[in-house]
């Protein structure tokens, strides 16, 4: 649970009695866990933010009587002072708005911000130990070139002699043309070598991955589905398995279902890509060692560290250097863990997106203070009224901090709101 | 049994789910609600629900012990009483009732 979840149900306890806050934010904490596995992060953090509006909507009224007592709601007590503090909102009611929108405005953004930061960069992999996930790949000084590419045969040898990696794996992605029950669907596709379920440590829902004989050139043409694809393009059909499908124009048959939510490697592809089936790699359809255009990702080995298996992989591509000069001459090897490799240049630009809106939240604070203090200072003739009725300081004090209290009041709820809608949308683009 | 002791809608759903359940309190009441009706429910609501029901004599609450699954929080049992089950029949006599004679004009349309 997030923090500021946590801090939500503690407030919570400030409305409700014991005996209910107990067990209703017991009750929240065990469907969020639930909402989280079954619809997402962000859905669960909309749906735990309903939830605890709607009880403090429900309980709100009756436990502010109880706690301020009947006694207490007169022109000195809480309940008069908030009166009061309403009558000055509606009696300056342009600046109350600029205030409220101000504010809102920047918390909304800041929440809007933060919540895309927190699902997108803090958000752990969806993989069994994704710490240990790297992509293999190389690097050249002279050239600009994004990381995640090597060659065949580079990949061979890397996969045959390096002992730090626990299994390695080679994939290329492409587009694809799927003949399914209704018109034919455009999807995303892979051809994967049979280690890449290994690799990621998820094994197919039902049926199988790829044998060693069906990732040769002329091997059986068979294909896995994505649970989406045959969810909506098969219709689950439960005798999939052993049923031929057209992936571009040509028979394929399919050997297994991955469960649902495996998209591997479409984060890397690209953002809002969903891979729909993986087809077999034929590692022997090209062996031009300089040919740069396929993936390698790997397994550490357990217990080894990232650094251990850069020296190794660095030692090996240093022999391939002075064994293929013309291929690999002014190559290196470069190990980036799998996250990273797929954040790659979205993480700089988000977290500068969510330092900047710090600082305008921080400006946006600094402009309503001076806006509060002017209005202070031109209440003088009412405050003298005050003291000259015999108001003590205290009194007139708190009466200008329940001014601020009825916008914030307002305030929070537009920025919150502002910041839950645009966080759905969010969500909905992502 | 008076006229007062008529259940509202969401009252109904509440106590059938109870009492469908073996391990009846607030998270696996509105699992159950969810699951069966495809309505949302909102736990505040659920546990005015619950305190009003228990007012009228429908049903017990009680508390169980810690659990670490809830961040340490007990659950809140919930136990149908024998009033609870008289007022559930009789909603449910006069629901039937009321839809007699008008079922097959529904299957109709």
């Amino acid at each position: 649970m997030p923090f500021w979840g946590r801090g939500l149900l503690g407030a919570l306890s400030l409305l409700l009695p014991k005996s209910v806050h107990d067990g209703l934010a017991g009750d929240l904490v065990e469907l969020y866990s639930r909402r989280v596995r079954e619809s997402g992060r962000v859905r669960a953090y909309a749906w735990l933010l309903g939830q605890v509006m709607w009880a403090c909507l429900k309980y709100g009224p009756s436990a502010l009587r109880e706690r301020l007592g009947s006694s207490r709601w007169t022109l000195t007590g809480w309940g008069g002072g908030m009166r009061s503090g309403v009558r000055q909102v509606a009696r300056a009611p342009g600046f109350a708005t600029v205030v409220i929108l101000l504010v809102a405005l920047g918390i909304g953004a800041t929440v809007t911000v933060y919540s895309l930061v927190d699902g997108v960069l803090m958000t752990p992999m969806p993989y069994p130990e994704p710490d240990r996930l790297v992509s293999v790949s190389e690097d050249n000084p002279n050239i600009r070139i994004s990381p995640g590419w090597t060659s065949i045969p580079n990949y061979l040898d890397w996969r045959d002699r390096a002992g730090s990696f626990e299994s390695m794996a080679l994939f290329r992605g492409r587009s694809a043309s799927v003949g399914t029950e209704g018109d034919p669907q455009y999807a995303y596709s892979a051809f994967v070598t049979p280690e890449f379920f290994d690799v990621f440590g998820v094994p197919p829902e039902f049926g199988r991955g790829f044998t060693a004989d069906e990732a040769r050139e002329g091997g059986d043409r068979v294909v896995v589905l994505s649970y989406g694809l045959w969810q909506s393009g098969y219709g689950m059909d439960p005798a999939i398995l052993g049923r031929t499908i057209s992936v571009d124009g040509s028979p394929r048959t399919v050997v297994g279902v991955m469960p649902k939510g495996f998209n591997a490697p479409g984060e890397w592809m690209g953002a809002g890509i969903t891979m729909s089936l993986w087809q077999p790699f034929a590692v022997d359809s090209d062996l031009e060692r300089g040919n740069r255009s396929y993936s390698a990702v790997a397994r550490l080995g357990d217990g080894v560290t990232l650094g251990a298996a850069r020296t190794e992989i660095e030692g090996l591509h240093a022999q391939l250097r002075s064994a293929y000069p013309d291929a690999n001459g002014d190559w290196r090897s470069q190990i980036l863990v799998w996250h990273d490799l797929v954040l790659g240049a979205t993480r700089a630009p988000l977290y500068l997106l969510l330092g900047t809106m710090l600082f305008v939240l921080a400006i946006v604070c600094a402009n309503v203070a001076s806006l509060v203090t002017t209005r202070v200072l031109s209440r003088g003739r009412e405050m003298a009224t005050r003291t000259a009725l015999g108001a003590p300081r205290g009194h007139r004090a708190r009466g200008c901090g329940r001014d601020s209290g009825c916008n914030l009041l307002h305030l929070r709820s537009c920025g919150l709101q502002g910041g839950r809608a645009r966080f759905v949308a969010a969500s909905r683009i992502g | 049994m008076g006229e007062r002791e008529f259940l509202g809608e969401f009252e109904h759903l509440v106590l059938a789910a109870a009492m469908r359940l073996s391990d009846a309190y607030g998270a696996s009441i509105i699992q159950e609600i969810e699951d069966t009706t495809g309505r949302t429910v909102k736990a505040g609501s659920l546990y005015i629900t619950l305190e009003r029901l228990e007012k009228k004599g429908f049903l017990r609450l009680r508390m169980g012990g810690a659990e670490p699954g809830r961040g340490g929080r007990p659950k809140r049992f919930v136990e149908v009483t024998g009033e609870g089950v008289r007022a559930l029949a009789m909603h449910r006599g006069a629901l039937l009732r009321i839809w007699d004679g008008i079922e097959m004009q529904l299957e109709d349309s």
